[in-house]
């Protein structure tokens, strides 16, 4: 998890990089609008250059990043192991933790003192409200 | 004519007349004419860098599958000397199909092919890894298997894409350019698949071992033919023997030969065998879906498969298969909840299957197919 922080904050600030650039080609527009409306011909051709490259760049660098924050969050994902008591089926949820496997035995259950076991092991992706946390 | 085109484009002035305008009618015959004539070539170049950066993808994700394997190596194998140049060996190895000719035998043939492939890597690995127990080497095995897999893909990219350059046929180029993000996929799923070796968690592919381990708990768990466990349960008056292989390392087992054993010391009275297995999803559809159809529900390349569908046509038992779908990603990746969780509906649908195809008293197989790795 704390892996995958740092290449998510890229991922935001290459966003805001991107859409910085992009408010800029629409200014460039607007002011090619201007140019064309004033009769500035080789004033309009720039900036209508500039902010059509700009627009195109700009929009296709978000998209991008958009894709690579959504496989990002899908790799942020938790293992979880269920241990569930075989006498009274009191069930714990925890991390998983190197060793575990189906059906390991991981204890006494703190309510009728019978045997706790590895249930299912799976991997769970983080809540929205997790992922801000 | 091309050229009659163009001065008509200039005289008349697309963009208007005056010189600004004629520039921009310039740049326009001009980019006309370079896409009538380059268009096919700028296409494959543009396809070329595309490959290319699917390459070098593919080449860092190799990289990382190795680097991944030789420190699961050094850590759970303590070896004293240096691994790599074992390992890279490892990462090289192939496997001679048998001739196709003549097809009588071939399975056999097949079999023994695998059967010696699969000594070999795992005495290799246990070689490069003394101190790693029995499942770790099996966890060690399918991670190398993971690297293999990724390394021969990047080399059989690479290949198409430099013979692609090399020739420029854009019918080498635009092929592997389709089957890319195909290929892609199935390289990510192998990159999920060495973290999940490396940890020892479940796979998706695990779901049918999950099953039988299920069925297999409180009960006494004997070991059969190649890999493979077994334990005898009760379920709706059925004698049920639950199959399984041997983790909780990394394992498949041989669940052909298992299913044989079983089948001769009960000398072929069994009212029923049941598959249960993974079974690659279509798109659209959910995973941890359960499917239920007739036959052997077994991938691989078809000897376990051939082996079961002989036996029971040779006893005229029913094989009956019920599937929990999910992709491909998620097959070898770790197992998802819902995956997890549709363990428990595939035993209540063996149950519906037992109560009506079978009697009280009569003998079901119930195989757990797939990988083993993280269950018992």
């Amino acid at each position: 998890m704390s892996n995958t922080k740092p290449a998510t904050f890229y991922a935001y600030l290459l966003i805001a990089f991107g859409l910085v650039i992009l408010a800029i080609s629409l200014w460039a527009m607007l002011q090619a609008l201007s140019y064309y409306q004033a009769g500035q011909f080789p004033q309009f051709f720039v900036y209508g250059v500039m902010a059509s490259v700009g627009t195109v760049l700009a929009l296709s660098s978000i998209t991008q990043m958009r894709r690579r924050m959504v496989t990002l969050q899908n790799l942020a994902i938790r293992v979880l192991s269920t241990v569930v008591c075989g006498n009274c089926g009191f069930k714990v949820v925890r991390t998983f933790t190197t060793g575990d496997f189906i059906p390991k035995e991981v204890g006494q259950c703190q309510q009728c003192k019978g045997t706790m076991k590895v249930d299912l092991i799976y991997a769970e992706q983080p809540t929205q409200q997790q992922k801000k946390s | 004519m091309l050229s009659e085109l163009a001065n008509i484009a200039l005289q008349t002035g697309l963009f208007g007349a005056s010189s600004v305008n004629n520039i921009l009618n310039i740049v326009f015959v001009i980019s006309f004419l370079g896409f009538m004539v380059f268009g096919q070539q700028i296409q494959s170049r543009i396809a070329l860098m595309q490959i290319d950066g699917a390459v070098r993808r593919l080449e860092n994700m190799r990289n990382d599958a190795r680097s991944l394997t030789l420190k699961m190596i050094k850590d759970v194998g303590k070896s004293k000397d240096d691994p790599t140049p074992k390992l890279n060996s490892l990462l090289e190895q192939f496997l001679i199909s048998p001739v196709d000719m003549d097809p009588a035998g071939i399975v056999k043939k097949f079999d023994h092919l695998l059967d010696v492939r699969e000594a070999k890597f795992k005495s290799d690995v246990a070689r490069i890894a003394p101190e790693a127990t029995p499942p770790q080497v099996n966890n060690l095995e399918n991670l190398v298997e993971a690297a293999w897999a990724l390394n021969f893909m990047y080399k059989i990219v690479r290949h198409l894409y430099l013979l692609g350059k090399k020739t420029f046929s854009i019918f080498v180029i635009f092929q592997l350019q389709a089957f890319l993000p195909l290929i892609m996929q199935e390289a990510e799923a192998y990159q999920g698949a060495t973290k999940a070796f490396a940890e020892g968690h479940p796979i998706g592919d695990g779901a049918g071992p999950l099953v039988a381990s299920k069925l297999m708990r409180g009960r006494e768990i004997r070991k059969v033919e190649k890999d493979m466990l077994a334990a005898e349960t009760v379920l709706e008056g059925r004698r049920v023997i639950a199959l399984k292989a041997e983790g909780p390392g990394g394992s498949v087992g041989k669940p052909g030969d298992a299913i044989r054993q079983i089948l001769e010391e009960n000398n072929g009275k069994a009212a029923m065998i049941v598959m249960v297995d993974a079974a690659l999803k279509l798109e659209g559809e959910k995973t941890g879906e359960i499917g239920e159809g007739i036959g052997a529900a077994i991938g691989g390349i078809g000897t376990e498969r051939f082996k079961i569908e002989e036996e029971a046509t040779k006893f005229g038992i029913p094989v009956y298969a019920v599937v929990i779908k999910q992709s491909i990603l998620e097959a070898v990746t770790t197992m998802k909840k819902e995956i997890a969780e549709a363990a428990d509906p595939v035993i209540e649908k063996i149950k519906r299957l037992a109560l009506e195809s079978t009697k009280e008293g009569d003998l079901i197989i119930v195989a757990g197919i797939g990988n083993t790795a993280g269950i018992a």
